[in-house]
């Protein structure tokens, strides 16, 4: 079984038991909070840097951070904050 | 708080450049390093901050993502020490400073008294002085057990007392002791003259009057007898039986009374054109520094006047350090003639004064005055005649 599809049956599992995903099977969590902050933990590092889009690497997928002004906050191993003026976020 | 730990473990601003910034923040995340505060610039340019410690490996990683490196200013405690760091006097000063708190904060500065109604605080402070606690104490090494059985012990007044100490303030509470009820004086007693008077008039109320208005009597003599006795009530007088009860009343009296005091019409005077010399000193708890030399060899003799000028809060609470003035005026002996006039008019307020006393609550119903002027000295008489009680309660024995 590839990662990617032992990925998507341990989400989907998580899903079942009704457990927290970014636990059981380690999906990256994300929070938004309003327009101007935007919180990761568990990526995997930033793909590409701009200030008005941040590619950032969740493993299994990629979330792509569009706004103005855009500005990593704070990194570490885990967990990185973004601000700035987000206007949308896609998942690839 | 984060930020003041960041402050605390100092921070550095590093200016990063490259073909490839993402791969070195993903380096350093991976690496353990935090960053934040990652500014981008113009040119695949940032500006990142990260703790003081990190640097050394973050220009380490910089090169492996291809990026170069460059330091753009430091920040925290570690910085502003490495600023400062010859600036000798200001860190001597700082470790004084410190030295300084660390020391009087173990100290009692300030002492306060709550419970007390009747007895005074300044009655409690100065028990609590002599049994060697007060302000510049040294706190941890008070016994406060011990100390509060000795106070119980010395002031009778207390039934309770403790000591809270916090910091450099230590509260006092006390509980007053319930008053002990005054014993009324139940013995039998004869009422006798206090000196010697012409009776004007008797008011007994308990007790056989023995002497009898208009009579002369001597200090001493029985006026009211407590004796009392019962006869038969078949005329012969004979007494069947005695009671002993305490005599009471006013028994009012014409008194005659002498009163004199003399006083020098010479005295000596201050010499106004003596040195003055000045001297200060600093009080720490209780003790001083002197800077000036020693004072007691001074060939005149002089006044001396200490005044202290105490360090106070706001609130008006003193504190135990001061500064102190003391003023040496120094004097010849001179003697300088008093004047009579008011020589005499100070003995006569003085012996009216003396002579209201005596009579308590009797008054004076003449006054003859007599001056004498006698071996530099000046003596006034008084002689009054006065109206006063002289009943004298005298208890009988056995």
């Amino acid at each position: 079984m590839g990662e990617r599809r032992w990925g998507h049956f341990l989400e989907r599992t998580a899903e079942t038991f009704d457990l927290p995903a970014d636990v059981v099977a380690g999906a990256p969590r994300m929070e938004l909070v309003g327009s101007r902050e935007f919180w990761m933990e568990g990526h995997r590092g930033i793909l590409s840097y701009g200030e008005e889009e941040i590619h950032i690497s969740g493993g299994r997928l990629v979330v792509c951070v569009r706004g103005s002004g855009l500005e990593l906050r704070s990194m570490n191993a885990n967990t990185l904050c973004i601000s700035g003026d987000i206007s949308g976020l896609t998942l690839e | 708080m984060r930020r003041a730990i960041n402050w605390l473990r100092g921070t550095v601003t590093l200016e990063v450049w490259g073909p490839f910034l993402e791969r070195f923040f993903n380096i350093c995340a991976a690496a353990g390093l935090g960053l934040w505060n990652v500014e981008t610039q113009e040119g695949h340019r940032a500006r990142v901050t990260l703790a003081l410690w990190n640097v050394r490996r973050a220009r380490t990683l910089a090169e492996k993502a291809g990026c170069e490196v460059e330091e753009a200013g430091r920040g925290g405690l570690p910085a502003l020490v490495m600023r400062y760091r010859k600036r000798y006097g200001m860190g001597m000063g700082l470790i004084a400073l410190a030295l300084l708190f660390g020391v009087f904060s173990q100290f009692i500065l300030v002492v306060e008294v709550e419970g007390n109604e009747t007895v005074s605080a300044s009655e409690i402070l100065t028990a609590l002085q002599s049994e060697g606690f007060g302000v510049g104490s040294y706190g941890p090494g008070v016994d406060v057990r011990d100390l509060s059985n000795r106070m119980l012990m010395e002031m009778e007044e207390l039934s309770f007392l403790t000591v809270n100490i916090s910091g450099i303030r230590a509260t006092v509470i006390v509980r007053e002791a319930d008053p002990v009820p005054e014993v009324a004086d139940e013995r039998a007693a004869d009422l006798a003259a206090a000196r010697d008077g012409v009776i004007v008039r008797l008011d007994v109320t308990a007790g056989r009057t023995v002497a009898e208005e208009g009579q002369a009597v001597l200090a001493g003599e029985v006026l009211v007898s407590g004796l009392l006795t019962h006869e038969l009530g078949d005329g012969s007088g004979t007494v069947w039986a005695t009671q002993q009860v305490r005599a009471a009343g006013e028994v009012w009296a014409l008194t005659r009374r002498t009163l004199s005091a003399a006083t020098p019409l010479e005295a000596l005077a201050l010499d106004e054109n003596g040195s003055v010399t000045e001297g200060w000193s600093v009080e720490i708890l209780k003790n001083r520094l002197n800077f000036y030399g020693n004072s007691s060899n001074l060939d005149r003799r002089c006044d001396k006047i200490a005044i202290l000028y105490p360090l106070t809060l706001s609130d008006g609470t003193i504190l135990p350090f001061g500064v102190w003035k003391t003023t040496w005026q120094s004097w010849n002996e001179e003697t300088a003639p008093v004047d009579p006039d008011w020589a005499e008019q100070l003995l006569r307020e003085t012996l009216t004064e003396r002579l209201e006393a005596l009579v308590g609550e009797g008054e004076v119903l003449s006054a003859r005055w007599e001056v004498t002027a006698a071996d530099r000295a000046l003596t006034v008489t008084l002689t009054a005649q006065c109206l006063e009680d002289i009943a004298q309660t005298v208890v009988l024995e056995g």
